[in-house]
């Protein structure tokens, strides 16, 4: 009944210590993403909603919010009302400054103190797939086992539907949801002082690790700050997707996830052919 | 207890003795202290009792009136309440007093419900025989409330705001309704259905009212909906794989687990019954007798049984008693027998008994039967420690399964697990504060973690841990639980003979108080905090007398047991017992503050709050000035701003302690709030203080070359010398040594700095030893002394002062890398400088921001990196520009411009050299030597040759007046340069010829190769 020892960053270890070997054609950066700003690609970001005329954000082209009924029903709403703790801006802005002429979107499921419920989450997730964004950040996940089904079913719908569900791995060692389905692309972080380095885990769950610790982020009152978790590892790979889906807008998720791999930092392509 | 008149012994409780007839009275005479504690209150007011009385009959009202009450209270007592008084129709009843139970809130809830449902037998009655119905209005609140335990007294039981808010929720129901007030919620948790009832604006309250409507309880008291069993199940992997041993044993199968409430143990069992599947029952065992002695045990049977049957003649027996009321009819022998009988029925059964250490004698025998029986059944008990307290031998009856609490990394992924739904950002500071708190308790963990992501106080307790913790105090006997809470007072650790000097010094230790010495005289102190030890509330530290709490929580709700006005007493009288104890002015000043700040805060105004405050701020003051001479910059803030709020304006303490704290708060770089401080100083205090502050101002504003500073350190040095103050002679020393070497007169500095030293030493002043020394160490390098004499005794001062001082360590290894550099050891001077970054870093040192950067870059100057030296440079001059310390900025800007044009980059330097000439005023040699040297360098790349031989000459001529063969040679080499920059080679042969000789009178072998490598390039010009 042993479980085995849980670890999703690349603590203590480098970039170098994780090489892999890939088959197939390489695929290189600059043809993955180079030259494109993400342009027309539409990201939602579900989180603390998005601080409006944030500069480091700029415009926000929707924001909803998930609203709780005293009987405990929930339905979603547009909102002129910002964000409630500065995450879902920090967000954002991640997301902005990596893809810049993408469209920003804001759902809030979370309150003021970075933490929110289960049936909220569903409801706001659950709408963004059905809204049919391209992209979908989640920086953040439930532990309650009682939600897993139903966020692996919207998961998967997602992914059918075509909309990349980027999700980020818990900070500390426990089992939480739904970044880990193979249904989305899963982030945590790195180390490294590079801020336009990611890397691909050879040992998943977690399938990619991207900036962030002590990474500079908009937060409330237009102010920044310096924070650290994979909350703001994910959107960076988020706004990478949204680059990619700009420049190749027929990839499927499936076909993106393996674009990001191949043009991993860490990841080098073989192409010896069939053996 | 021994009689009074003839000292014979007396029989417990006896009011006369048996053998002399006196009255046995003397006893407590005092009267019980004052507590505060967590209760709950309940009012219940009849509605519309005005109109009944019109329509009744006064007798038949009366009659009413009084079947009413006494069915309110029937419902309140049945439920462990007390009725505190009537009041006009009302009842006033509290929970928790006298005695407390961890569920008091549930309790008071369940009998507000019970009170409606008791109410409605009686309307049917009342409607039958007179045609009238009752209805009432019900509020309940939880919260402090200080009280009084002596439920004979005929003092009121509780009074507080708590009090008066549950009157107004009351008041503010409507017929029928039951509102309670938003701690009953918490404390009660899940358990209680509720509805938002609205913020109510409430009589006497400034803020709105967060009430709730109470619809009924959930279930029974289920542990699993109190403590969150749906966040994820953490550790305890042995614990899980023993319950797998027990299950698999052939023997008698008994296991108990024992752990502190909250450490998981109903969870663990839960848990390891989900991952095994087994077929079980489970049961809870009650506090209070309200079944049959077996009740627990019958309620896990029949959760077993389910629909299933079994044996015939076993379930009639069981039907007739165990299954009936719990009772053990017609025989505990006969009750286990049709048990086994029935158990032997299913595969492996597992029964479940909860909260065993309330079980009664004949559950812990039918226990015992049943595990030995025939019949394959495994008995799972969970019981808190008090269970082998009360019956020791139940460590023979099976074996024990400890449950000990979380370990850090366990308890982190928890508090991870206790948000349904959280971001991924990483918030250091607040959770670790929790877990701190939480000591590895789960159940602690998670209320923590409610009550900080509600927004309410995270400092404060959650009602919840305080109701559990309190309940475990609450049933200590009485001298356990004084010498608890005077435990609490000393600290989170506390020796036994502070603890019994406390006692001895009030009512507590005298005759009549719960720690009195016993009849023999002897100590009673010692054998209670052994029986608190074995309580595990306290557990002895490093042997011997020391103790410390087994959890910080224990130690608050203790503190927070007493009134303050107790609180108040107590500190007061810890300062006298631990005074003479020999405790640190930090400890005493405290306790003095405490004992203030609590007799402020109930109004008092007798003079001896007074004098405690006056006590209470010398003592900071000088514990303080303990720390700040200890360069404890931290620890010397916090009690020296303690100090300045205790102190008014003008007091003795009052000066000494903002004199400090202005030093403080310049030495963290919060230049401003020191520089007021210090002015509000100069201008109240005496003749000696005044000067200090006077002193200190004159740092900040030195004037050109530290004139001022100088001047004024003159003036004030014969007020010193008079007044014997060490610390005034070394600044003042100090600050005319300065002055000698900005002069460059490195011999007078060194004389000034031996003094300065010798009374920094005397004073025990640390940061001026550290000056000193530094200062010390930067004459070395530019004064007279050869670079070999100067590293060794650089070094052995370094022996002598830096082991046990970090600030002397920083202050010397600075220019001890500069000398090593200057010997071209330049894996030495970067491990000095490394070191002193270091130091610096963990001493929080603004200065070091300046003047590491500085070193750094005369290192890296002559190591031939004049690109990085700039670099290090423009981070020093941010950093003084930040720091306010614009004094600094004139040399680094120097420095700067040298740099630059060693770099080859005369533009940047001239950038740097702005409007300075020849000709500004008060510049002291050694700064003009240098500044003529650079800009006579970059006039020579101009072409500007006449203005620049003038420089280089008036170089050369401050550079003699100094006694520093470095600025000479500096100044030959910059002449040199000069030189061969206008076309000369031979002069410049000439004065690199010059420089190598004074180099090497030094010892200077960077200089030395430099020197001799413009010689060369001359030589090839030429």
């Amino acid at each position: 009944m042993t479980t085995p020892a849980l670890t999703w960053s690349l603590r203590g270890r480098a970039p170098d210590d994780i090489p892999v070997v890939a088959d197939g054609l390489p695929v290189t950066p600059e043809w993955a993403w180079e030259g494109s700003t993400g342009h027309g690609v539409r990201v939602c970001v579900v989180d603390s909603g998005i601080e409006r005329d944030h500069p480091l954000v700029g415009p926000v082209d929707g924001s909803y919010v998930v609203v709780k009924e005293q009987d405990g029903s929930v339905r979603v709403e547009p909102t002129e009302t910002g964000d409630s703790c500065g995450h879902g801006t920090a967000c954002g802005g991640i997301v902005r400054r990596v893809a810049p002429d993408c469209e920003l979107y804001s759902v809030r499921v979370l309150g003021e103190r970075f933490s929110g419920t289960g049936d909220v989450l569903l409801a706001g997730l659950r709408w963004a797939v059905e809204q049919r964004f391209d992209v979908i950040n989640l920086s953040l996940s439930t532990t309650r086992e009682k939600f897993a089904e139903a966020l692996r079913a919207i998961s998967d719908e997602a992914y059918f539907g075509r909309t990349v569900i980027v999700a980020a791995a818990h900070n500390t060692p426990v089992e939480s949801f739904p970044w880990r389905y193979s249904s989305v692309i899963s982030v945590g972080s790195h180390q490294e002082e590079d801020p336009g380095l990611y890397l691909y885990n050879p040992r998943p769950p977690v399938e990619f690790f991207a900036p962030g610790q002590n990474v500079t982020v908009p937060w409330l009152g237009g102010a920044t700050i310096r924070t650290t978790g994979n909350s703001f590892a994910t959107p960076y790979l988020a706004g990478l997707c949204a680059r990619v889906l700009a420049k190749h807008p027929e990839l499927t998720p499936f076909q993106l996830k393996s674009v990001l791999y191949q043009a991993a930092s860490n990841v080098t392509a073989r192409t010896g052919g069939a053996r | 207890m021994n009689c009074p008149s003839c000292s014979g012994e007396l029989p417990t409780g006896a009011r006369f003795c048996p053998g002399c007839g006196s009255p046995a009275a003397a006893a407590p005479a005092r009267p019980a202290p004052a507590e505060r504690r967590l209760v709950t209150l309940v009012f219940c007011d009849l509605v519309g009792s005005t109109a009944l009385s019109g329509r009744l009959d006064p007798e038949a009202l009366r009659a009413v009136t009084l079947r009413y009450f006494e069915l309110m209270t029937a419902r309140i007592e049945a439920h462990g309440g007390t009725v505190e008084k009537f009041v006009g129709d009302a009842v006033m009843a509290v929970f928790g007093i006298p005695v407390l139970h961890e569920d008091d809130a549930r309790r008071a809830l369940a009998a507000a419900l019970d009170m409606r449902t008791a109410l409605a037998g009686l309307n049917e009655e009342l409607t039958a025989a007179l045609g009238i119905r009752l209805d009432v209005r019900i509020g309940v609140n939880t919260g402090e409330a200080v009280a009084s335990t002596d439920a004979s007294s005929r003092q009121a039981l509780v009074s507080g705001e708590v009090v008066n808010i549950a009157a107004r929720l009351e008041q503010h129901a409507a017929a029928g309704e039951i509102l309670i007030g938003p701690d009953t919620l918490h404390a009660v948790g899940p358990a209680a259905r509720t509805e938002d009832a609205g913020p109510l604006a409430l009589k006497g309250l400034s803020e709105l009212f967060p009430a709730h409507r109470l619809l009924g309880l959930r279930g029974d008291d289920d542990p699993a909906l109190l403590r969150r069993f749906d966040t994820p199940f953490i550790g305890r992997e042995s614990q899980l794989t023993l319950l797998d041993g027990a299950f698999e044993a052939t023997g008698p199968r008994l296991l108990t687990v024992t752990g502190e409430a909250g450490l998981g143990k109903t969870r663990l069992i839960h848990e390891w019954l989900r991952r095994t599947g087994a077929r079980h029952g489970a049961g809870r065992c009650r506090p209070y007798g309200e079944s049959g002695s077996l009740a627990a045990l019958a309620e896990a049977v029949r959760q077993l049984l389910g629909s299933a049957e079994g044996p015939a003649t076993a379930l009639r027996t069981l039907r007739a008693g165990l299954l009936l009321d719990g009772t053990p009819n017609p025989s505990l022998a006969d009750t286990c027998a049709a048990l086994g009988e029935l158990l032997a029925g299913f595969d492996a059964p597992v029964l479940v008994l909860d909260d065993f250490h309330w079980a009664t004698e004949a559950l812990r025998e039918a226990v015992t039967r049943l595990a030995a029986g025939p019949a394959r059944v495994l008995v799972l008990c969970a019981a808190r420690p008090e269970l082998l307290e009360r019956t020791p031998e139940w460590a023979a009856a099976g074996p024990l399964l400890p449950l000990p609490g979380l370990s850090p990394a366990e308890s982190a992924r928890l508090a991870a697990g206790l948000a349904e739904v959280s971001a991924h950002l990483q918030q250091p500071g607040t959770a670790a504060r929790l877990l701190e708190r939480a000591e590895g308790n789960p159940l602690h963990l998670e209320q923590l973690h409610a009550m900080a992501a509600e927004g309410r106080d995270p400092g404060g307790l959650p009602p919840t841990v305080q109701a559990l913790l309190g309940a475990r105090i609450d049933a200590l006997a009485p001298p356990e639980r004084t010498a608890l809470s005077l435990a609490a007072v000393v600290g989170r650790e506390f020796d036994r003979a502070e603890l019994t000097g406390l006692a001895r010094s009030g009512p507590e230790g005298q005759p009549g108080g719960e720690l009195q010495p016993d009849g023999a005289g002897a100590d009673t102190v010692r054998p209670t905090l052994y029986r608190l030890t074995r309580r595990r509330l306290v557990e002895p530290d490093r042997g011997g007398a020391r103790y410390r709490f087994s959890s910080g929580l224990v130690q608050e709700v203790s503190y927070q047991g007493t009134a303050k006005r107790v609180r108040a007493d107590r500190h007061e009288r810890a300062a006298e017992v631990l005074a003479s104890r020999g405790a640190t002015d930090a400890t005493l000043g405290g306790h003095l503050a405490r004992a203030y700040r609590y007799r402020a805060q109930l109004g008092s105004l007798e003079p001896r709050t007074e004098l405690l405050r006056r006590r209470a701020a010398a003592h900071l003051a000088a514990a303080g000035a303990q720390a700040l001479a200890r360069a404890d910059l931290g620890w010397a803030d916090d009690l020296l701003t303690a100090a300045v709020e205790l102190a008014r304006e003008g007091e003795p303490a009052w000066l000494t302690a903002a004199w400090r704290l202005a030093e403080v708060r310049l030495a963290t770089g919060r230049t401003e709030e020191g520089q007021a401080l210090l002015r509000r100083v100069a201008e109240a205090a005496g003749p000696v203080l005044a000067a200090h502050a006077r002193l200190s101002l004159a740092v900040l504003d030195p004037g050109p070359g530290l004139a001022e500073a100088a001047r004024t350190a003159e003036e004030v040095l014969p007020l010193f010398e008079a007044a014997g103050d060490d610390l005034g002679l070394a600044r003042a020393c100090l600050r005319l040594a300065q002055h000698q070497q900005l002069r460059g007169r490195h011999g007078a500095a060194e004389v000034l700095l031996e003094r300065a030293l010798a009374h920094a030493v005397r004073a025990g002043a640390e940061p001026e030893r550290a000056a000193a020394l530094g200062a010390v160490g930067v004459s070395l390098w530019l004064g007279p002394t050869p670079v070999p004499a100067a590293v060794e005794r650089c070094r052995a001062l370094l022996a002598e002062h830096g082991p046990t001082r970090r600030t002397v360590r920083i202050t010397l290894n600075c220019p001890l890398a500069v000398l090593l550099a200057l010997r071209e050891d330049w894996a030495g001077a970067r491990r000095c400088l490394a070191e002193a970054a270091a130091l610096g870093e963990e001493l929080g040192f603004a200065e070091a921001l300046v003047f590491l950067p500085v070193f750094r870059a005369t290192v890296d100057s002559l190591a031939g990196h004049p690109g990085r030296a700039a670099e290090q440079l423009g981070a020093a001059m941010r950093a003084c520009r930040e720091l306010g310390a614009t004094t600094l900025l004139p040399a680094v800007t120097r420095d700067l411009a040298r740099a630059h044009l060693d770099d080859g980059d005369p533009a940047a330097a001239r950038a740097h050299l702005g409007g300075d000439g020849p000709g500004t005023p008060g510049l002291p040699p050694a700064d003009a030597a240098d500044l003529y040297g650079s800009l006579a360098r970059l006039r020579a790349l101009e072409g500007r040759a006449e203005e620049a031989e003038q420089l280089a000459e008036q170089a050369l001529a401050e550079a003699a007046g100094t006694d520093s063969p470095v600025l000479w040679a500096t100044a030959a080499l910059d002449r040199a340069r000069t030189a061969l920059a206008l076309g000369r080679p031979a002069e410049a042969g000439r004065w690199a010829g010059q420089a190598r000789h004074w180099y090497t009178r030094k010892g200077h072998l960077a200089g030395l190769h430099r020197a001799a490598d413009l010689a060369t390039t001359t030589k090839e010009q030429r």
